[in-house]
């Protein structure tokens, strides 16, 4: 009998336990798919917000609730392209890379700096190579081409972003390392661009 | 017994994992992972040498720039240079010098100077090119400048200067604003983005104040009654008084552009102020600038009674930093409130919300009332301006109140123009200041709302600039001396008069009106408003006293131009405003944004075959400021390790499942 009762309890235990544990699973595994689908979901939506901005030359929010809103294209060397935002917010990031706002603009003399989540949408960075061209389409539909010239790892607790206006460049920035486990980790993998001369390729031969 | 196997081993492969991705990361802090070497050190090709020579008259300052390219390579070259002048400069002459050969810049349509300069250059021919970038944001491109040889570019401006109580400020901007908002790249408005720098100049890093590109600068201040305390707060400088004008320059014969240049003095304080008009004759019309003086040093009873409305952007781009300041901002200002006044308090977001339905008078209750609303602000949600601008215009209001609304916000809108429309609908009698917040606001609408609200602005970057700044509005909002103030001139005369909205009167600050008259009234009539009529009647000279050409006109025309600015900006109408605001800048021989000045030498000085080089001239950093920073955001999302403990559970549940079954 009581063997019974243990038998049952246990059963009973090891069934709450399984469930608990699949449920678990499931919720981890769903909210980083969420995470995922969001990001790449979001940038279809931002897709027509971007060409509603070139149409018009006026921001456009990609959703009528949105707090943010596309200022730029940017394909990467592989020609994936990404909508960038107006904001590195964490808000604004789950939905695309984001521009820093005391940067400059695209093409324009002085430091364009987009950041982005390394496990969303700058995944690409992990691959990049010295010398390979990403490009930026600013709001009035130019193109500017921009060669990969340095990568570096800093370290954002006795480091901060160099904002500065004379130079045009491109600086792109991520977490690091790429696979690590812990989202919150201090370290960020920096991507410098120049600004090619003479490249400011026009919309058609740009793909 | 198995669970509790399982369990154990799954938390310690957790936390092996855990700590594997740990020490992977912190051995490589700061190291490159590459970097491209083999650059060779870069010397600049070209040298710039500024001379800057100011003659001031009265309130009118004219400026002329020359900046000299030496080519110091053995190679034909080109160069561009970016430069600062002030937002109001009226830019009205060029003239290249090549040697002794001198040749007058005509002014043409900004699309047609770019040609007539590019075929120049690609002929071989010397030429010069000066262009408006942005309000005040200028370039200088000459082209063919030959080897060990040097291209002189002389610009003039004219301009009003800033005048507080009985002093006089004159500032000469040297380097780029240090902190660039790029929100400003709305002001091009349809203008196609004009990329500043055309890429195919080879951009140079910034020098911090090294021996190239330095200035010389000197000052005449004309004589005038107590002239004294010729001051500058940027150089150490020299005067000298021969002639009865004062001449003031650096002590320093060269000084470095890592800062602007600025002088300050005074004038003998009047017994009675009154407005001074000056009128300049051309081509059979007369162009004025006039002074209007603050009638007195105000008394108490004199201080108009108001009404404070504050607006508060909730949104959530004012997240962190911004609210705090916007918060503190408030709270500063609802404890400097006195007696005898009104006040309310909207905060918006998606949403807005009022503290009172209708304006309370101040009071212990409603101020504390008021901090209690202050405390539980928070930023969240999305921007919707519009409503609460609307509802603070409309509420219900004593015409014996003056109505200030302070707007506290970062400006990050995408419907500028609706917003000016509001603005410019529903003003009727009330003002409007905006306070921007945040290290980088939208500049342009915090200026011209204000502008259309005929306020003031406010900006407010960091916390412990609260105090000061908000002081400093403060002391302007309390006391206006003159509000609804109209020029009357005799019906017989044609007057075209900016700003077409005359904004309110503050003690010690006079404002200035220009205007443009077919012929000389007797006299000019000011008419304002305070606590009742005020008037005050300003008499001219006859015909000949005005043919001295000091430049009045370009002031005129430049206010014209801002003002046809301003209508397109709240109609968003750019396009429509182009031929007009082109057509006043051909008249007057102003650059503008649609009007550049160029110059070309008819000798052609290079044979096209030979090589040109571009070269850009570097500017030279702010002092202080070596280089702007931002903090880094956080860019994980954190899917990896979701996943990762998802996996292992997933693994874990199929272990216990897969046993089970087996032993079953």
């Amino acid at each position: 009998m009581t063997n019974l009762k243990i038998y049952f309890s246990k059963k009973i235990h090891s069934k709450m336990f399984t469930g608990l544990l699949l449920t678990l699973a499931l919720i981890c595994l769903g909210k980083s798919y969420w995470i995922s689908g969001k990001a790449v979901v979001a940038q279809l939506l931002i897709a027509n917000a971007w060409q509603k901005t070139l149409e018009t030359g006026k921001d456009t929010k990609p959703w009528s609730w949105a707090d943010t809103w596309p200022v730029a294209l940017l394909i990467t060397p592989e020609g994936e392209e990404f909508y960038v935002l107006n904001s590195v917010s964490g808000q604004a990031l789950a939905f695309g890379p984001g521009w820093i706002a005391q940067s400059a603009a695209p093409g324009q003399q002085g430091n364009v700096i987009i950041a982005a989540h390394r496990d969303t949408h700058f995944q690409f960075l992990e691959n990049v190579q010295s010398n390979e061209s990403i490009q930026l389409q600013d709001r009035s539909g130019k193109f500017y081409r921009y060669s990969i010239s340095q990568m570096q790892v800093v370290d954002s607790r006795d480091q901060t972003i160099e904002i500065q206006q004379q130079t045009a460049e491109l600086t792109l920035i991520t977490c690091y390392p790429f696979h690590s486990l812990n989202p919150g980790g201090p370290l960020r993998f920096v991507v410098h661009a120049r600004l090619l001369t003479d490249e400011l390729v026009s919309a058609a031969n740009a793909y | 017994m198995n669970i509790r196997r399982t369990l154990a081993f799954s938390g310690l492969l957790l936390l092996f994992f855990a700590h594997l991705a740990k020490a992977g990361e912190e051995p490589q802090a700061g190291s490159f992972v590459m970097r491209n070497m083999g650059q060779p050190d870069y010397h600049p090709a070209l040298l710039l040498g500024t001379e800057v020579k100011v003659k001031i008259t009265g309130p009118i300052a004219k400026v002329v720039v020359r900046q000299k390219f030496y080519n110091q390579s053995s190679e034909y070259m080109e160069g561009k240079y970016l430069f600062p002048l002030p937002p109001q400069a009226a830019v009205n002459a060029m003239v290249m010098t090549l040697g002794d050969r001198v040749i007058k810049g005509e002014i043409h349509e900004k699309q047609k100077a770019q040609e007539i300069y590019n075929k120049a250059v690609q002929q071989g021919k010397q030429a010069g090119l000066v262009e408006q970038q942005r309000a005040n944001l200028f370039t200088t491109q000459v082209g063919n400048i030959a080897p060990k040889d040097t291209i002189i570019v002389e610009i003039t401006y004219i301009e009003t200067l800033a005048r507080l109580g009985n002093e006089f400020s004159f500032n000469f901007p040297m380097t780029l604003t240090p902190r660039y908002t790029p929100q400003d790249s709305i002001e091009q408005l349809n203008t196609e983005t004009h990329t500043i720098m055309n890429s195919k100049f080879v951009t140079q890093k910034a020098t911090e104040a090294e021996l190239t590109n330095l200035a010389q600068i000197s000052v005449e201040i004309a004589a005038v009654d107590g002239l004294k305390n010729i001051e500058s707060s940027s150089h150490k400088i020299n005067t000298s008084n021969k002639t009865g004008n004062w001449q003031v320059s650096t002590q320093d014969n060269f000084v470095a552009m890592n800062r602007d240049f600025t002088l300050r003095w005074k004038i003998a304080n009047q017994d009675k102020n009154s407005s001074s008009l000056f009128l300049e004759k051309l081509d059979g019309e007369y162009f004025g600038v006039l002074m209007i003086m603050p009638p007195e040093v105000p008394k108490k009873d004199s201080v108009l009674a108001r009404e404070t409305i504050f607006i508060i952007d909730t949104s959530g781009s004012m997240g962190g930093e911004s609210i705090q300041q916007a918060k503190a901002s408030l709270v500063f200002a609802i404890n400097k409130l006195s007696e005898h006044q009104r006040f309310n308090i909207i905060e918006f977001n998606s949403i807005h919300r009022e503290l009172f339905t209708q304006s309370q008078n101040v009071s212990f209750e409603t101020k504390q009332q008021a901090l209690d609303f202050v405390k539980s602000l928070q930023a969240d949600g999305g921007t919707e301006m519009g409503p609460a601008l609307r509802v603070a215009l409309t509420m219900p209001t004593d015409p014996e109140y003056l109505r200030q609304i302070i707007f506290i916000t970062d400006g990050a809108v995408g419907n500028e123009n609706e917003l000016f429309n509001i603005i410019h609908q529903l003003l009727g009698n009330s003002r409007l200041f905006t306070v921007g917040i945040g290290s980088a606001p939208n500049s342009l609408f915090m200026k011209k709302a204000a502008e259309f609200g005929r306020g003031t602005q406010t900006s407010i970057n960091q916390l412990d600039q609260v105090n000061q700044e908000m002081t400093k509005l403060f002391s302007q909002l309390e006391k206006p001396l003159l509000r609804d103030i109209q020029l009357q001139l005799p019906e017989s005369i044609q007057a075209e008069i900016y700003p077409q909205k005359i904004p309110d009167l503050y003690a010690g600050e006079p404002l200035i009106v220009s205007m443009k008259l077919d012929a000389i009234p007797d006299a000019i009539k000011v008419v304002g408003k305070s606590q009742t009529e005020w008037t005050e009647t300003i008499g001219t000279l006859d015909d000949n006293a005005y043919n001295e050409q000091n430049g009045l006109s370009s002031i005129w025309a430049r206010a014209k131009i801002e003002s046809l600015t301003d209508h397109a900006l709240r109609e968003n109408n750019m396009e429509e405003m182009e031929p007009e605001i082109t057509k006043v800048a051909l008249h007057h021989q102003l650059v503008s944004r649609y009007t550049s000045f160029v110059a070309v030498e008819q000798v052609i000085k290079r044979d096209p075959a030979d090589p040109l080089k571009e070269e850009q001239v570097a500017n030279v950093l702010p002092k202080g400021s070596s280089m702007n920073t931002a903090s880094y955001p956080r860019t994980a999302a954190g899917v990896e390790l979701l996943r990762l403990v998802g996996v292992l559970m997933l693994m874990l549940f199929a272990g216990i499942k897969w046993k089970k079954a087996r032993r079953s």
